[in-house]
């Protein structure tokens, strides 16, 4: 598959932690940032940084970026600027223009200039968190339409010694179990304790429960919220 | 060397005593059997409670367990004691969300 390119603007947190990993993971990536500091910083990870002010619509023009797959505007201190890039990328004709959000209404704004995509990094890692905290026996919650979540639950005590055919999730909590990941106790070769963690996919009825396996389960939000009840 | 008293045959019983006790507990950590395995690591520390090895392969059992605050306790406990523990480190800073 032909490598995509990315350009991002504004190397903050948010933008630089983005450009580094799709750098790490061998995409094409080219930043951009007024501070000649922060792009000094991160020349050597990256295919290309340079020092501009993409608010200057013919500093913009002159970097020819119009072609990149994504271009990712992650200025997270300035609301005015960032709606002016998206602008400036539009009217370039950018085909896919992602933008960090600061509140719900400079969303708004960003996507009525034209962003495709608007990201709000602090807002949804806090309802990650608050999940997390509210509900620490689920791993992982994944939205999959407004009815229907897929979740990794940590397998309740009362299931751990029995086997999948007895639990029978889909005929008790009719939720489908898709995948369940466990913990094997390893000794290294340093003579050192740790656990392996394995996944299998579709797991066999006769299949016991240990203690630590994680359930990924797929099903509507009113089935799975009884499961998750169970302790 | 035992702090205990200052007979040496004792000394060795006891330092063997809590070898056995921590190779009991990875033992029986190995073989799935947890309940077991906390005995034998908690009896470790009564003989020794600065073994290092005891808390984090108790960390380890309470880390599968969920029971993350006391998974981190026990981690910290190790690298307290031994601050260049790597699996210990590595452990914890899972934990608490660190790569």
């Amino acid at each position: 598959m032909k490598k995509k390119s990315y350009v991002i603007i504004g190397l903050g947190t948010f933008g630089s932690s983005i450009a580094r990993e799709l750098a790490a993971k061998g995409e094409q990536v080219l930043v951009i940032d007024k501070d000649e500091e922060k792009v000094q910083e991160i020349i050597d990870a990256v295919t290309q940084a340079i020092v501009a002010d993409a608010t200057d619509e013919k500093s913009l023009k002159s970097l020819d970026i119009a072609d990149t797959d994504y271009a990712i505007v992650s200025i997270g201190d300035n609301m005015e600027a960032s709606i002016m890039i998206t602008l400036l990328l539009k009217e370039l004709g950018v085909k896919n223009i992602i933008a960090k959000g600061l509140n719900q209404l400079h969303g708004k704004v960003l996507a009525r200039v034209g962003a495709d995509r608007i990201v709000f990094p602090e807002s949804e890692m806090a309802e990650k968190l608050v999940h997390s905290l509210l509900s620490p026996n689920i791993l992982e919650e994944i939205y999959l339409s407004s009815d229907y979540n897929m979740i990794e639950l940590v397998a309740p005590k009362k299931f751990i010694g029995k086997n999948l055919k007895d639990i029978d999730l889909r005929a008790k909590y009719n939720v489908i179990l898709i995948g369940k990941k466990t913990h094997v106790p390893v000794v290294t070769d340093e003579g050192e304790s740790d656990w392996e963690e394995t996944l299998s996919i579709a797991p066999n009825p006769d299949e016991e429960i240990n203690e630590g396996d994680v359930l990924i389960v797929i099903g509507s939000n009113e089935k799975l919220n009884k499961l998750k009840e169970e302790k | 060397m035992n702090e205990k008293n200052g007979d040496l045959t004792n000394g060795k019983d006891n330092i063997s005593q809590e070898q056995d006790a921590l190779e009991l507990g990875k033992f029986y950590f190995y073989n799935g059997r947890y309940a077991e395995a906390i005995e034998s690591f908690n009896r470790t520390l009564q003989i020794n409670k600065n073994n290092e090895e005891a808390y984090y392969n108790l960390g380890l059992i309470y880390e599968n367990q969920n029971a993350k605050d006391l998974a981190q306790k026990m981690f910290e406990r190790a690298l307290q004691i031994n601050p260049d523990y790597k699996k210990a480190n590595q452990h914890l800073n899972k934990l608490k969300g660190l790569k």
